[in-house]
């Protein structure tokens, strides 16, 4: 191979691995690699040749760590991040499905915007029993204390948003289950759409409303730390308990084990700006 | 209370070739003979652990001699640490690599 052939096989390894490399760190680990690959040419030819086999294994590297830095960074307990992983398992079972004529038939015919209708029913009839069994409105920290008005809309449009979301997601979700049953069993699958809306609406929200219940009441933070109070003595005379706070200190969640006639609902200790600086920012 | 970064073999003799002054990497795979596909994403990832830290040499200097400027590595004081327990662990590295000559 001649000098000239070598350098422009070296400039394109080097072009290919940097295509790797994110964007914000690629100039200066180009002109890094340009110089180590100088100086190896200007020593020996065959060195630089070797040293090149190096690019794509750092290029990677540099990748890696960027990618690590990025999900360090993602806040998992904010109510931003879990609309975000809701969307977008919607964008994706919807995606999914519109690539398929099959799917895109059943669901856009006057018979998938009955069923989807049918879908939405059954899902705001589930909300009561809902909010009974997994006694969401037995939560002291939603009626109001220290809550501006700004804080409460925000609750319910989060609230409002992963329900939508969710109903949204999981008729998908029965179609997708319910359309390969088609080819299998005729139309009368379509009739399955129903049963499948019933029992998925009710997981989907009974959990849409422990998450709610998990979150702190002023910003919406999944609550972290879980302890138990009481020695199991209490379980006779007193009542045990579980605790979890927010971590940006506004107040911590007290959740009884069973109900009491003193301790029925759980109680959301609000605390005041005195304790923000043991928490973090 | 700080916790030391454990090395593993081939990390550990890259530090002590960058502590005994041999700062870039071309220098480390002829001292050490780790291929490049080793000891670069290496130095990345003890940069970005904080054991070394990595400055451009100057302009000037570099077009004196002709050539594009050079990334320097420097071993930390975390580095120094886990450098000191690295040779607990793997005591034939502090006879390998020997201090850099320095031009007079």
């Amino acid at each position: 191979m001649s000098p000239h052939q070598q350098l422009r096989s070296l400039h394109r390894q080097l072009g290919r691995a940097a295509k790797v490399v994110p964007r914000i760190k690629r100039e200066t680990w180009q002109a890094e690699w340009v110089a180590e690959l100088s100086h190896a040419y200007a020593q020996d030819p065959a060195a630089a040749a070797e040293l090149a086999q190096g690019l794509v294994p750092d290029a990677i590297m540099m990748r890696r760590i960027h990618l690590q830095h990025r999900v360090e960074a993602i806040d998992w307990r904010s109510p931003e991040f879990c609309l975000r992983i809701l969307l977008g398992a919607f964008a994706a079972l919807a995606a999914g499905g519109l690539v398929q004529p099959h799917f895109r038939n059943a669901v856009f015919s006057s018979w998938g915007l009955i069923t989807f209708a049918w879908f939405f029913t059954l899902a705001i009839l589930t909300v009561p029993s809902t909010v009974v069994v997994s006694r969401f409105s037995a939560h002291d920290a939603y009626e109001g204390e220290a809550a501006s008005m700004r804080q409460r809309a925000g609750r319910w449009y989060f609230l409002g948003a992963k329900l939508l979301l969710l109903v949204m997601s999981v008729y998908l979700l029965a179609v997708h289950l319910t359309l390969p049953l088609v080819h299998l069993i005729g139309r009368s699958a379509n009739g399955l759409l129903i049963p499948c809306g019933l029992v998925f609406n009710v997981i989907v929200i009974g959990w849409a409303f422990n998450d709610q219940r998990e979150r702190c009441p002023t910003c919406m933070r999944l609550l972290r730390s879980p302890a138990r109070m009481g020695p199991p003595s209490w379980s006779l005379l007193d009542s045990n308990a579980t605790e979890e706070m927010c971590d940006r200190g506004h107040g911590l969640l007290h959740q009884p084990e069973w109900q009491t006639s003193w301790c029925q609902n759980a109680r959301w200790l609000q605390l005041d700006g005195t304790w923000r600086e043991l928490f973090r920012p | 209370m700080s916790e030391t970064v454990r090395l593993s073999h081939s990390a550990a003799l890259m530090l002590k070739t960058l502590k005994e002054g041999h700062g870039y990497g071309f220098d480390i795979m002829n001292i050490t003979g780790l291929p490049s596909g080793t000891v670069y994403p290496a130095l990345r990832r003890m940069e970005n652990d904080g054991l070394i830290d990595g400055t451009w040499e100057s302009e000037q200097k570099a077009q004196k001699e002709d050539r594009p400027a050079r990334r320097y590595y420097k071993v930390t004081a975390a580095g120094k640490l886990a450098l000191v327990e690295a040779e607990k662990k793997y005591p034939l590295i502090a006879q390998f690599a020997r201090p850099k000559a320095v031009k007079a």
